[in-house]
C-alpha cells in the first residue's frame, strides 16, 4: 500500500509520517497497521508483525463510509505531524490519554478558498489545510486532559466575505461537522487599504452608556460606543469594523484580539457573518450592544441598533427642506402654509418676555418636526433659538431680545428665514412626524438686481423635500 | 425715504418719486426685508424697451397697497405709476404719465383722472397694455 511507502511504524510504536502528500483515512491506517499485523515478520521501516502486539482495534463495525473510532494500543501512536495526513475518524492513543478527533467542515454556499481556521484554548491553530472546506484531525486531549474541555471553533473570515464560525467538541471522537458557509458581501466595496485608513475617524469603547435616539424606546443602556469622527459614513464604519475581524486582525476589541472577536457581551446571540453586524440595503444593522456616536445626520435612517435589552432601537425619520432656483441674497421665508399665507400662530406666549433675556415659554406644546434649533418669529419679529426644551415648552434664542414682547403674543418657527448665500438653501434638520404642505416666498430687493418675487406652496415628507422656485428677471 | 406700514399696507414717501425704477427697486428691498416678507408684495413691475438705450417703466400697486405722501407738493415722473394715492388734506401731486410725457395734476384730495389719462396713453403707444 502507498500508505506503507508514506509512514513507518518504528520498533518503539511510534507511526510517523515520512514523506507524501496524501492524505489517509483512519480506516486506511488502520487496515494498513493490520495488513502488517498478520505479516510472519517485520519488513522494512514497518516493525509490525504477528511476533509483536496488535497496534490497533476499531470500536464499532467497520465502515468505509462512516468516520471510524480507531485506538491506537499496545503503545503505538502517532504524533502531531502524522496526524496532518490522516482524517475521516478519530484516533485514541496511549491508554486514552491522547485524542486526535476527526473535524470536517460542512455548508453551502462557500466562496471558493475561503480559508478556514480552528482556534482552540483561545489561540489559532497552525494551518497546514488547504483553503476551502476542511477534513481534519485535532489533537482533543492529550497527557490525559482535555485540551479547554474539548472545545474548538472554526472560523471562515475573509475580508470581502462574509464571516462564519462553528463550534464543535472533540470528547467524542470521530469526526465533528462544523458548519461554514460564506458569500461575498457587496457592501464591502473599500479594498483592505482603504478599510485600514479609517482608523483615525473610528474610536471604539468598551462601556456602559445610557443613549437615546429620539424614538419611542427612549433612553436605553449600551454597553460600548463607536464614534465616528471626520466624516466618516456609517457604510465606512461597517467596512472598518468588519475589517478588523478578519483572519489576520491584529485590532484588540474588548480585550480579544480582531480574528476571534464575536460579541460585546457574552449574553448576545453573535451575528457570525459580521460580528459588527452586516449591512443590507443600504441599512447597518449594528450588533447588540453598540452605540454609534457622531454619527452624520444623512446616515441616521441607515442604523439600526440593539440595545442592551435586546431593544430595536432606530432613529425617527427626519426631513429637511432645500430651496433652490434662488441667489445670493435672497430671502427665503418657509413655513406651513395656512392656505392663504403662512401659519403664523403655532404658539403663543405664556408670558412676557424680558429684557435682556433670551426665552420665551409657550402655552402650546412644541411640535414635534419643530427643529431643534432654527428661526422663531415672535410678533413678526424674526429671531433665531439656538435650543429649544420640549418639555418646559422653552425656546432659548441667540442673543436677547431686541423689545418686549407680551404675554399671549403670537409666534411660530419658520423653516427657513434668512437670506441665501449662494443657489439654494436648506432648513436645520426635524423630526418627520407626517406630511404637510410648506409655503415658500423669494424675494430679492435691490436695484437693478431684484428679481420678481416667487411664491409657492409644496408638500413636505421625509427625507430631503427640494422645491425649486422660480425667480424671473424684474423687467 | 420710503417707510412702509406693513400693518396697514401703506408706503409713505417724504418726497417726490421722480426715478421710477430706483423707486421700484426700494419697493423691491422692502418686500424683500425681514418684515416685509411677512406680508404680500407690494407692487409688480414691468419696463418696455423704447431702444435707443431707453426704458418705458410701469409699476403698479397690488394686493391693496397704498401710496401716501405728507402735506406739500410732489412729482411722480419718469415711468407710470398705478397706485392708490391716499388723500392727504395739503398734499398736492403732479403725476407725468407715459413716454409721451402725458401730465396729470394731483389736486387736493389726490390723484384725478388717471385711468381716463392712462386709457388715451396705451392707446397713443400701444406698448405697456399687458402690465396695466
Amino acid at each position: 500500500m502507498a500508505i506503507g511507502s508514506d509512514f513507518e511504524v518504528q520498533s518503539n510504536g511510534n507511526i510517523r509520517h515520512l514523506s507524501g502528500t496524501t492524505v489517509y483515512t483512519v480506516l486506511q491506517l488502520h487496515e494498513w497497521l493490520q495488513d502488517l499485523a498478520d505479516d510472519a515478520n517485520a519488513a522494512g521501516d514497518d516493525n509490525v508483525s504477528i511476533l509483536t502486539a496488535n497496534p490497533s482495534k476499531l470500536d464499532g463495525p467497520r465502515s468505509a463510509i462512516k468516520p471510524m473510532i480507531l485506538n491506537l494500543i499496545n503503545g503505538f501512536n502517532i504524533d502531531d505531524s502524522a496526524a496532518q495526513y490522516i482524517n475521516f475518524g478519530s484516533i485514541s492513543q496511549d491508554s486514552g490519554n491522547v485524542l486526535y478527533t476527526g473535524v470536517k467542515s460542512i455548508g453551502s454556499p462557500l466562496v471558493a478558498g475561503s480559508p478556514v481556521y480552528i482556534v482552540q484554548n483561545a489561540s489559532k491553530l497552525t494551518s497546514y489545510w488547504a483553503d476551502g472546506h476542511i477534513q481534519i484531525m485535532v489533537k482533543g486531549k492529550t497527557g490525559g486532559a482535555l485540551i479547554d474541555n474539548g472545545d474548538i471553533r472554526a472560523f471562515s473570515r475573509k475580508y470581502g466575505q462574509t464571516y462564519a464560525d462553528f463550534s464543535a467538541n472533540l470528547v467524542a471522537g470521530g469526526e465533528q461537522p462544523v458548519a461554514i458557509s460564506t458569500s461575498v458581501t457587496d457592501w464591502t466595496t473599500l479594498d483592505e487599504i482603504g478599510a485600514a485608513a479609517l482608523s483615525a475617524k473610528i474610536a471604539i469603547t468598551v462601556g456602559d452608556t445610557t443613549q437615546t435616539t429620539g424614538d419611542a424606546n427612549g433612553l436605553k443602556l449600551y454597553k460600548g460606543t463607536i464614534t465616528l469622527s471626520g466624516g466618516c459614513t456609517v457604510a465606512e464604519a461597517a467596512q472598518y469594523l468588519q475589517y478588523i475581524c478578519r483572519e489576520a486582525s491584529t485590532t484588540t476589541i474588548n480585550g480579544e484580539l480582531g480574528w476571534k472577536y464575536r460579541t460585546l457581551n457574552a449574553a448576545y446571540t453573535p451575528n457570525a457573518s459580521a460580528p459588527f453586524g452586516i449591512v443590507a440595503g443600504g441599512k447597518w444593522f449594528v450588533a447588540q450592544g453598540w452605540w454609534i456616536a457622531g454619527i452624520l445626520e444623512a446616515d441616521k435612517q441607515k442604523v439600526q441598533l440593539v440595545s442592551h435589552d435586546g431593544s430595536t432601537v432606530t432613529y425617527p425619520q427626519s426631513g429637511q427642506i432645500a430651496i433652490s432656483g434662488v441667489v445670493s441674497g435672497t430671502y427665503v421665508l418657509v413655513g406651513r402654509d395656512s392656505g392663504t399665507g403662512f401659519v403664523t400662530n403655532e404658539y403663543t406666549l405664556s408670558g412676557a418676555t424680558t429684557s435682556g433675556g433670551n426665552t420665551c415659554v409657550m402655552v402650546e406644546a412644541i411640535k414635534n418636526d419643530t427643529p431643534d434649533t432654527g428661526y422663531l418669529r415672535v410678533n413678526g419679529k424674526p429671531y433665531t433659538y439656538t435650543a429649544v426644551d420640549r418639555g418646559t415648552k422653552t425656546f432659548t434664542i441667540s442673543g436677547t431680545w431686541g423689545q418686549v414682547h407680551a404675554s399671549s403674543s403670537p409666534a411660530w418657527c419658520p423653516f427657513i428665514d434668512t437670506s441665501a448665500s449662494s443657489t439654494s438653501i436648506s432648513s436645520a434638520s426635524f423630526k418627520y412626524v407626517s406630511d404637510f404642505t410648506a409655503r415658500v416666498k423669494a424675494r430679492k430687493g435691490g436695484s437693478p438686481s431684484s428679481l420678481q418675487p416667487a411664491e409657492a406652496t409644496f408638500n413636505v415628507s421625509t427625507g430631503t423635500s427640494a422645491y425649486g422656485v422660480i425667480m424671473n428677471t424684474d423687467e | 425715504v420710503l417707510t412702509p406700514d406693513f400693518a396697514n399696507k401703506v408706503i409713505y414717501s417724504d418726497s417726490s418719486i421722480t426715478d421710477i425704477i430706483g423707486f421700484h427697486g426700494e419697493l423691491r428691498s422692502i418686500e424683500a426685508s425681514d418684515s416685509g416678507m411677512m406680508y404680500p408684495t407690494i407692487h409688480i413691475y414691468k419696463q418696455v424697451d423704447l431702444g435707443g438705450g431707453a426704458l418705458f417703466p410701469a409699476i403698479e400697486f397690488v394686493n391693496g397697497w397704498s401710496l401716501q405722501f405728507p402735506a406739500g407738493n410732489y412729482l411722480i415722473s419718469g415711468g407710470n405709476l398705478k397706485a392708490t394715492i391716499n388723500p392727504v388734506a395739503g398734499c398736492y401731486v403732479m403725476q407725468t404719465q407715459s413716454a409721451a410725457y402725458a401730465v396729470t395734476v394731483a389736486g387736493e384730495s389726490g390723484v384725478m383722472d388717471y385711468t381716463q389719462q392712462l386709457d388715451r396713453i396705451e392707446n397713443m403707444t400701444n406698448l405697456i397694455p399687458a402690465v396695466l
